[in-house]
């Protein structure tokens, strides 16, 4: 039997009747990455022996906690205590953290056990999986394509079915692209939601710590463990953390919601099949009963320019601290996308230059989030597509500021802080997936779990799964 | 014309201690001023009464209460446990002030 390709409950419920134990399980999760990553790539380092070990110690002792046995993969951005972290660059080839993330903590409190780091785009720089240091990873639906980034192995890997869930970062769109691309439930919460303790910094006012399922209750389930302030993280704020997955049962009624859908985002460069499969997705939910109302983020068109003069002046300064001395190779090591951005940064932030470029993309910022403020005084969430294309080739995009353009609907609601969910909504002729991207107020994940659900429920599209040879 | 010259990627890889050797500074430039000259669609937003937005968390002065800080400290051995330049007691950095 596979086991590894049930769901998070499906799993919680199997244990809980003895169908199965958590070493059967952890144990398929390892045969398929066996059989099929050399394909895809989407691990850095396996966790094998130790994840068995604590199989086995759960199945001796099986406590009903939240996400026991449950194996999950974590982006390789994440410090994991005594085991390799490289953040996907040759500058952190060696390094091997004294220390687990609060995030990887609170997972292994919550019983799950880490079965490795995934692959990603180096320091989190990317949109395709192809600036890993390490080797792109695959796309699991079509090889010759990229599974998105930069949580390109986090995505590729639950796609395949080698873990059950996997954590990512999305900074300017980084789970919810990737998650679009390979037909999988991507949530960034609010900023501030989850605790970035221990995660390799990129942007710092816009880093958040999500994670990829298969299905909307799973996410919610997730989330119950890895959300909550922490003293280590002085950007949490004291918001309770709501029981999501009871939510999702109490409120089944989406009648009467109203979805914005912004005009900007349905205009010239979004891919027809996109286009045609995110509107059947809407009319969907329209027939279960939620009112579309068009709406207008009108400083859209700004979002990629203010998105890059900050986090490109963020991620120089965090940057900073990998000089070679306390850890870490020399800079020589870096590649060229994080010297890029780097160099970007260090102009927008420099004598004579910050006033132009940093200063303004941080007013700019401002108007951004008055959209989105005012857009949320009529409707209660808003949809989108995720992202301009489909999967593209591998080796598609060559320029980098063609790259950057792809972040067009992502990169608005990082800077605004906003929680976005992306739920499978259908496959193009070339059968690739595509993803429809809800976004909701700060704190509002569980608008945006109910209606993921609600649609879930009534499509199939989740349900599908990649052909592997 | 460019936007940014090779003399100023010269001096923002000085800033940026970062190591680039002679005969790629002409790739960088052409990518920086590309994306640099992408910016200034921002030159059309009027801004003029905007308040920077530098987070969106709306906290501020987050303090640990006296006496209840969490406690993270390693021990010697362990902070030095991923560096390449260790005597085993301290980390050898450059030298800031020459012997002469």
């Amino acid at each position: 039997m596979n086991l590894n390709n049930l769901t998070i409950q499906q799993a919680l419920s199997g244990f809980k009747n003895k169908d199965f134990s958590c070493v059967d399980l952890a144990s398929n999760c390892f045969s398929k990455i066996k059989r099929h990553d050399n394909q895809i790539n989407s691990f850095i380092t396996l966790n094998e022996q130790n994840a068995l070990e604590e199989a086995k110690e759960i199945d001796n002792n099986y406590q009903n906690r939240p996400l026991e046995g449950i194996p999950i993969a974590l982006k390789d951005i994440y410090c994991t205590k005594d085991l390799k972290t490289t953040a996907a660059s040759k500058v952190l080839t060696d390094f091997v953290p004294q220390y687990d993330a609060t995030v990887v903590r609170k997972l292994k409190e919550a019983g799950a056990i880490i079965i490795g780091k995934t692959n990603l785009d180096a320091w989190a720089h990317g949109a395709s999986g192809e600036n890993s240091d390490f080797g792109p990873t695959k796309n699991p639906w079509d090889l010759s394509k990229v599974p998105g980034g930069s949580s390109s192995g986090s995505a590729a890997a639950l796609a395949c079915d080698m873990c059950m869930a996997s954590g990512g970062t999305d900074t300017g769109g980084s789970i919810r692209q990737p998650a679009s691309f390979c037909n999988l439930v991507g949530l960034k919460p609010t900023y501030g939601r989850v605790s970035r303790f221990g995660i390799i910094a990129m942007a710092s006012s816009l880093d958040t710590v999500g994670h990829f399922t298969k299905t909307v209750w799973d996410s919610a389930k997730y989330l119950e463990a890895t959300a909550g302030h922490d003293p280590l993280d002085g950007t949490t704020p004291e918001v309770k953390v709501p029981k999501y997955t009871d939510l999702l049962y109490k409120k089944t009624n989406i009648k009467g919601l109203k979805i914005g859908l912004p005009k900007e985002y349905f205009v010239k460069g979004l891919d027809s099949q996109v286009e045609n499969i995110t509107k059947t997705a809407i009319k969907k939910l329209e027939s279960l009963g939620v009112e579309i109302v068009e709406i207008s983020l009108p400083n859209t068109e700004y979002g990629i320019a203010v998105y890059y003069i900050i986090m490109s002046s963020e991620v120089s300064s965090n940057l900073g601290r990998y000089d070679g001395i306390r850890y870490a190779n020399d800079r020589s090591c870096f590649s060229d996308e994080a010297k890029r951005r780097i160099m970007l940064g260090t102009y927008a932030l420099s004598a004579g230059y910050y006033d132009a470029y940093y200063k303004k993309a941080m007013k700019v910022r401002t108007l951004l989030r008055q959209d989105f403020s005012k857009a949320f005084e009529k409707v209660d969430c808003i949809a989108t597509p995720v992202s301009p294309t489909p999967a593209f080739e591998l080796g598609a995009k060559q320029d980098p500021l063609q790259m950057y353009l792809a972040d067009i609907f992502t990169a608005p609601a990082s800077l605004a802080g906003l929680p976005g969910l992306s739920v499978p909504c259908g496959f193009t002729k070339e059968k690739l997936p595509v993803g429809l991207q809800l976004l909701g107020p700060q704190f509002r994940e569980d608008l945006l779990f109910q209606v993921g659900h609600v649609y879930e429920q009534n499509t199939d599209w989740h349900k599908k799964r990649p052909e592997l040879v | 014309m460019d936007k940014i010259t090779q003399d100023q990627v010269k001096h923002i890889i000085k800033l940026a201690n970062l190591q680039i050797p002679e005969e790629e500074i002409g790739k960088f430039q052409t990518q920086l001023s590309a994306i640099l000259n992408y910016f200034t669609i921002l030159e059309k937003v009027n801004t003029e009464k905007v308040e920077e937005t530098n987070h969106v968390t709306g906290l501020s002065d987050v303090f640990n209460p006296d006496g209840n800080a969490p406690i993270q400290t390693f021990s010697q051995k362990e902070a030095l446990k991923n560096s390449k330049h260790s005597n085993g007691k301290y980390f050898e950095v450059p030298a800031v002030i020459s012997k002469t």
